[in-house]
Formats: C-alpha cells, structure tokens, sequence
C-alpha cells in the first residue's frame, strides 16, 4: 500500500548506513533491495563520501519537512516531501514522490500567467480603447456643431455637449431614438440609414435653422448638427440689401433719367441764354462808336474784344459842345449781361450828362450820383474821362477808379502816367474828383486801355504786365496808333498763346499829329 | 486760400495768403465778417500780392456791409503796387489803411 502512493522509505542507523528500503525506492534508484542495505544514505542518493552538508539529522532538524529532489543513476527524476522520524536509535526517512503533482501544478500555473497575460494585455487595450474614445468624445465635446452618433436600430449612442445645449430636448431619457431627438415616433423620412446617399438635411426647430450633415460608416451614422441660424439671417439681410439696391438701382435709373432730360432742357436753356447773351452782345457792340473820329491833326486807334458775348468794358466818343471831344473809357466789374445792363445804362447816362460840360470831373461826380441811385448789384464801374479841346491842344482828364492813363511825351521820349484819383463809381454817393490839364505837342499819344490788357496771363501763369506795356508804346510810338494797338495785341497773342482771354480788354489811342 | 488769424487784446488779424480774387474773397469776407461781430478787425495785406478786379469787389461790398453796421475794418502791410491800387481807385480815402500792424491795432 505504500508503494501505491509512490512514497518511498529508508531507516538508517547512527551511521547513515541504510537498514531498511522500500521497494518503491529500489525501483526508482534500479537498484536491488540487497544492493541498498549496509550503503550510507548520502552515498546512495546522493553520491557523497560523508553525510551531506544539509542533511537534517546532522543538523538536528529532522522533524521538519523536507523538500528533496533526486536524481538516480540510471536517470529517474523525482521529488519528493521527506519526512524524518526518529525510532530508538533508527531514522525512518519516509520520501512522498510529489513529481507528478508538481508537473500537474506547473502547468496549472503556467496556463494562469498566460491568462493573466492575456488579460493584462486585453486591460491595456482597453485602457487604450478608452483613452481613444475620451479623446474623441472630448473632441466632440468641443466641436462648434452638434454630434451624435447613431446605430442601426436607431439608438443614440453618444451626444456631445454642444447638442445637449442646441436642441432643447432630454437626451437622457430611457431608451433614446434618434428620430425622437427630430420630434418623431418613428425613423424620419430623410433617415441616412434607409436613403442611401443621403448625406445633408435641412431641418427647423425651435425657431432655428439646422444643417445635418450625415456621414454613414457600417454600423454607425455620425450625425453633425450646424445652427445655421445666423447665417440664414446674415442671407437674408443680404438678399434685401441686395433688393433695396437694385431698387436704388431702379431710381438711379429713372433720376438718370430724369437728368438727362433735365440736362438736355438745360442745353436748350443754355442755348437761348447763350443766343439771348448774343444779342445783349450785339446791342452793346451797336452801343459802340460806329466810327472813330475824324479830326483833323488827330489820329485815333481802339480795341475792343470781349470775352462773352456781353461785356463790362465800354468806350465812347462825345460831342460835349462845338471844338470838343469827350473821350471815355470804362470798365464795370463782373462780366455777361449785368454787366452789360450797367454798361449800357452808364453810357446812357454819360451821353446825357456830358452834352455842354467841359470840365471832365463834374461829369464824373454826376455819373456818380445818379449810378449809386441804380446800381443794385455789388457792381462798380471804373471810368477815365477825358475832355479834348481841339483848338488848344489840350485836354482835362479825370478818373473814378481807373487805371492811369499813359502819356507818350513825345519831346522826352518816355511813357508817363496820368495820376488823378476818384473813387470807383457806383459806391458812396456826393464825391469829387480830381481834374488835372495837359496839353498835346506832336507825337504825343495818350493810351487808355482796361485792366484786362496787362492782367492777361499765359500758360506758365505770367501776368502781361505794364513794363512790358510801356517798353511796347514806347517801341512803336513812331507808328499810326491804330498799328501800334495792333502791334501791341499781336505781341500780347504771342505771349500767350491763347486764342482767348479771361477778361475783356480794351485800348483807345490818340496821336497828336 | 490759405489764412491765418491772429487774436490779441486789441482785436483779430487776419492774414490772407495769395491773391485776392473772384476765389478766395468770398472766404476772406466771411471771416471779417464773422470775427468783425466780435472786435474789431484788421486785415493784413502781407502775403498779399495781388487783387484783381473780382477781388476788390468783394472788398468794397464787405467795406459796404461793415459800414451799414457801423463797423469799420483797417487794412494794413500793403505793398507799393497795392498802395497805388488804392489810391487811383480812391479806396484809400475810403479805408483806413495803415503801414504796420500796431498802427492799425493801435488807434
């Protein structure tokens, strides 16, 4: 019955030397039970010449359990649970063979750890599972649209934070449909799972405009919810920004238009202006001295070009009295028609005033009054006046405002200036004026000429200037004064280089022959 | 145009820069007129060089206009071409032109 439970025994003496041995332990050894008898333990088992080092008895711990392995000679393995009882003056080794169950046990263990392994393995992927769809999920969370995803039996299976606060709805309820979520009972018509190809739906609640986008994958749909709200409305504000402007555009249109009549009204309007400023230009050139005088020793020039068709400036020859000639030369400010009118009025007024009066300054003073009681424009007129007695050569001259008239002083053969002051016409009524005398020798000219002739200016913004006028009646004071004004015109033609002028001019000369 | 304006205990400066004519003396009036309610004005022919005939009838209708009010306005600084401007036009009888600014603050 021991040799069943695979336990082999010994007893050995004081000596080491075996008494006693199973046949258990003869067969593991294959050695003869004869053969065991009389050997020392350590010998036998152990192939030492002397007790072993460890062994129990010698160190006086045989009561223990002992845990042995040994191999035999003829290559049998065992290990064994010995026991050490002491009998009188005999040791009984008794030596359980555990090598089976310790086999048994070794696999068991092994096939733990790979289990373990197994399952250490599966927690770490898991865990990186986990942190793969912590990631997502935090993702979604912080996606600007709504996300949620949907299985085939129409299950949401996870809604993100952005959703939750979009759609007003209680996305924890039991058993969650996603058609729930678009205010159904049953899968919604546009349902991606059963349009194939379905990828965007347009959708309204809650008083606001959704875009869902749907991205399907095998068991799953993804489903992206945009509040397109703003964008809707940012649309349509520009669809009726776009409306008003085309209907801004419409007016323009109609205003267009109406400007272009208005304007082609206004360039029949300009015309007959432009044809009523014509004939205020005729009258005023039929208010001109027809012809120069006629006198003899006496030779006269004039020039008289005026911007508009109606001018400021004005000139005229007057019979005052027998052996007279009154001579004026005036400019009233501004341009066109007013001016035109004062000029017309002034010499009206100068032929009224001037018949039987020598002295140029009462007419002056005359013309004064009654221009401050008719002018009622912010208009004056500059005038020079000058009475010619024919008989002594002589002249009186006043001026109102005007520039001095140039006298060519023949006998010097230089250019003076007639200075005598007065005060424009037309503004502050009761005035004197200045008269001064000068008699005329032969070659003398007097030169009367309108601001216009030396303000002309060219290209390069160079006024004509009076230096240059001076130098000029002084080069061709040999000449009739009709050449010298011609001379003088020409030169002021190449000096600028224009074909027109930006104020009237005119010049009236006389030569004492 | 260019204009600058100088205030003092006596009354304002104006300065016109550039011509004077049918342009810049609608602006140089406005300004006499609008600081002539507030003291007295003198107007600084200085950076002056020139006034056409536009120009000196925006000058003497403002002359006309102060005067209506009682109000005069002194001109001083003018060049010589100026100067002679005023005087065959007889303005100069009319104005009270002055040589240098403290002349015409001063009286």
């Amino acid at each position: 019955m021991i040799d069943e439970f695979k336990t082999s025994l010994f007893k050995i003496d004081n000596d080491f030397k075996i008494v006693f041995a199973s046949e258990s332990l003869s067969i593991f050894l294959g050695v003869e039970i004869d053969d065991i008898i009389g050997k020392g333990c350590y010998s036998l088992l152990n192939q030492y010449s002397s007790p072993c080092k460890f062994c129990p008895i010698v160190n006086n711990k045989f009561e223990l359990k002992y845990y042995y392995e040994l191999v035999s000679d003829n290559g049998n393995y065992g290990y064994f649970i010995a026991n050490i009882t002491k009998s009188e003056d005999k040791y009984l080794i008794s030596m359980l063979d555990m090598t089976e169950l310790r086999a048994y046990n070794r696999d068991d263990k092994h096939r733990i750890k790979e289990q373990e392994a197994t399952i250490s393995k599966l927690r770490n992927e898991l865990s990186v599972y986990k942190r793969k769809l912590s990631f997502f999920e935090r993702s979604l969370d912080n996606s600007q649209a709504g996300a949620m995803f949907v299985d085939r039996d129409y299950n949401v299976i996870h809604v993100n934070l952005k959703l939750r606060k979009l759609v007003p709805f209680d996305f924890d309820m039991v058993n969650l449909k996603c058609y729930n979520i678009y205010g159904y009972d049953s899968p919604c018509s546009f349902c991606p799972w059963t349009n194939i190809g379905k990828e965007r739906q347009a959708k309204v609640f809650d008083d606001k405009s959704f875009v869902i986008e749907f991205t399907r994958m095998e068991h799953y749909v993804l489903e992206i919810l945009r509040d397109v709200t703003k964008d809707i409305s940012y649309i349509k504000s520009i669809k009726e920004s776009q409306a008003q402007l085309v209907d801004k555009q419409k007016q323009m249109e109609i205003l267009n238009i109406d400007l272009i009549n208005t304007n082609d009204k206004l360039k029949v309007i300009q015309g007959t202006m432009d044809d009523e400023l014509k004939r205020v230009g005729y009258i005023q050139s039929s208010l001109l001295p027809k012809n120069i005088p006629d006198i003899d020793g006496y030779d006269f020039g004039v020039v008289f070009i005026s911007t508009k068709y109606a001018s400021g400036d004005y000139y005229d020859f007057i019979d005052p009295s027998e052996g007279n000639l009154g001579i004026v030369l005036a400019d009233v400010s501004g341009h066109g028609t007013p001016a035109a009118v004062i000029m017309a009025m002034t010499r009206a007024i100068m032929r009224s005033y001037t018949l039987g009066v020598i002295s140029s300054s009462s007419v002056l003073s005359m013309v004064n009054e009654v221009l401050c009681d008719n002018i009622y424009t912010k208009d004056f007129v500059t005038m020079f006046y000058l009475v010619l007695d024919i008989e002594k050569n002589s002249i009186n001259y006043s001026s109102a405002g005007h520039h001095p008239v140039l006298f060519y002083d023949a006998s010097e053969f230089m250019v003076k200036k007639l200075n005598v002051s007065g005060l424009l016409l037309g503004i502050f009524k009761e005035q004197e004026y200045e008269e001064k005398v000068l008699t005329l020798d032969t070659g003398d000219i007097l030169f009367l000429y309108t601001d216009g002739l030396i303000e002309v200016i060219n290209k390069d913004n160079e006024q004509y200037g009076y230096d240059r006028l001076l130098s000029k009646i002084i080069m061709y004071s040999s000449l009739r004064p009709q050449d010298m004004i011609d001379e003088i015109m020409q030169d002021i033609k190449d000096f600028t280089n224009l074909e027109s002028y930006r104020d009237d001019i005119t010049v009236v000369a006389l030569k004492k022959g | 145009m260019e204009m600058n304006i100088k205030e003092s205990s006596k009354g304002f400066i104006i300065y016109p820069n550039g011509d004077i004519d049918i342009k810049s003396s609608p602006m140089i009036k406005s300004k006499v007129l609008e600081l002539a309610d507030r003291g007295s004005v003198v107007l600084s022919l200085k950076h002056v060089h020139y006034i056409n005939s536009s120009g000196l009838r925006e000058i003497v209708d403002l002359f006309k206009i102060l005067k209506e009010n009682d109000k005069e306005l002194r001109l001083c600084e003018m060049s010589v071409d100026m100067k002679e401007l005023f005087s065959f036009t007889g303005l100069s009888k009319v104005f009270k032109i002055f040589d240098t600014e403290k002349d015409a603050l001063g009286s």
